[in-house]
């Protein structure tokens, strides 16, 4: 069967995972003795900057870091 | 060229070599910063006991689950789906996505519309609809209905889901046919029976009017009505057992339960006109008078002088 979903635009750098997974609609938990195979994935290299088309002005960097936040615990 | 800048070309991040037990992970390298435009792969749930959703999840450097996207239908047991993750700004449309189309709190009304599903969803069905809000369903057209199987298997109206058997309202405390016109139960095939299997209720065929309940063949064919212990046709008032052209009371257990006509008065057999005959092959007792023996007793009424005769 052929599948499409959308997908989140994340900008991922060092160490981020990207991960192909099977899942448990009910559990949430992974289900065993799914294979993955032919995995691509493809996208926009932002670390080699200089080489290709101007996206932002130097006012407005394209990449502005950015200090992730993560919840730890429950609120 | 001055600000930041991208490649300008998209680059391919990752391409897997063989084939891996999920999940199969990519983890940035150092000096990697990318924006994902697509990705895909093949899920083979061969091995698989239970459907599953096919994810892509993104995970920070911590492993902290960043987001988690998947086709809105589940890979079945068994199955295997080739899925593909896009942005899709303008959003997914077609049977084959299985994420859109099918919208709420709007009114969904257009042109044509089908709805035809190619997998089993996590409740076990290809289409599952359920009304959790308690003012029901109403499928409501202007001309047929159809509930048919193509498959042969039973076409089943209030079964509990996921139990076995055939039933008829068994989810309802009662199964209504209100129509303003005849209500017709027909099989046309290979007959029908109508069950109580509580033993303790019964069934009721009830009148509420002073129309007649018929039971009968159009044809030749046997009315049957008995239980399996004791049978009841009570009237409040006069019952009656027309047979057309002829009654026959007739009990098939030749032991000692016999056949009985009894009321809380006299009981009569009584011939209008003609003769009225009790035949016995091997005699019969009558309460009150001897034995008639022999093999073919006969009890008349003779112009008001009661013979016994063997």
């Amino acid at each position: 069967m052929e599948l499409l979903s959308t997908m989140a635009q994340l900008p991922l750098d060092y160490q981020c995972v990207v991960a192909f997974e099977a899942i448990d609609p009910d559990t949430g938990a992974p289900v065993a003795g799914v294979i993955i195979s032919g995995a691509v994935i493809y996208g926009n290299d932002l670390s080699a900057p200089g080489t290709g088309t101007d996206l932002a002005s130097d006012a407005v960097p394209l990449l502005t870091p950015v200090e992730l936040n993560e919840q730890t615990g429950a609120v | 060229m001055s600000g930041v800048e991208s490649t300008g070309s998209p680059t391919w991040l990752n391409t897997q070599n063989g084939e891996t037990p999920a999940p199969y992970q990519y983890t940035f390298p150092p000096g990697l910063i990318a924006q994902l435009l697509s990705a895909t792969a093949t899920y083979d749930g061969s091995g698989a006991s239970t459907p599953f959703l096919a994810c892509l999840s993104f995970y920070s450097q911590t492993g902290n689950l960043l987001s988690r996207v998947f086709p809105q239908t589940p890979v079945p047991s068994g199955g295997t789906a080739q899925v593909s993750f896009a942005p899709f700004p303008g959003g997914l449309a077609g049977g084959s996505s299985g994420g859109s189309g099918w919208q709420f709190n709007t009114d969904n009304e257009g042109g044509w519309g089908e709805v035809t599903s190619n997998a089993e969803g996590p409740k076990g069905y290809g289409l599952f609809f359920a009304d959790e809000s308690g003012t029901g369903v109403a499928i409501i057209t202007k001309n047929n209905v159809y509930l048919e199987s193509t498959s042969g298997d039973e076409v089943q109206i209030g079964r509990t889901a996921g139990t076995a058997g055939v039933g008829i309202g068994q989810l309802a405390n009662v199964l209504s046919f209100m129509l303003g016109k005849q209500v017709q139960i027909e099989c046309a095939a290979s007959g029908m029976t109508i069950t109580d299997s509580d033993g303790t209720v019964g069934i009721t065929i009830d009148s509420a009017n002073a129309g007649a309940i018929n039971v009968g063949t159009a044809t030749n064919g046997v009315v049957t009505v008995g239980g399996a212990s004791q049978t009841l046709i009570k009237g409040d008032q006069t019952v009656t057992i027309d047979g057309g052209t002829s009654f026959v009371v007739a009990q098939s257990n030749n032991g000692q339960d016999g056949v009985y006509i009894d009321g809380a008065g006299d009981a009569y057999l009584f011939a209008s006109s003609f003769n009225l005959q009790v035949n016995e092959t091997s005699g019969f007792t009558l309460n009150g008078l001897p034995t008639v023996a022999g093999p073919s007793g006969t009890l008349w009424n003779n112009a008001g002088v009661v013979s016994v005769a063997p």
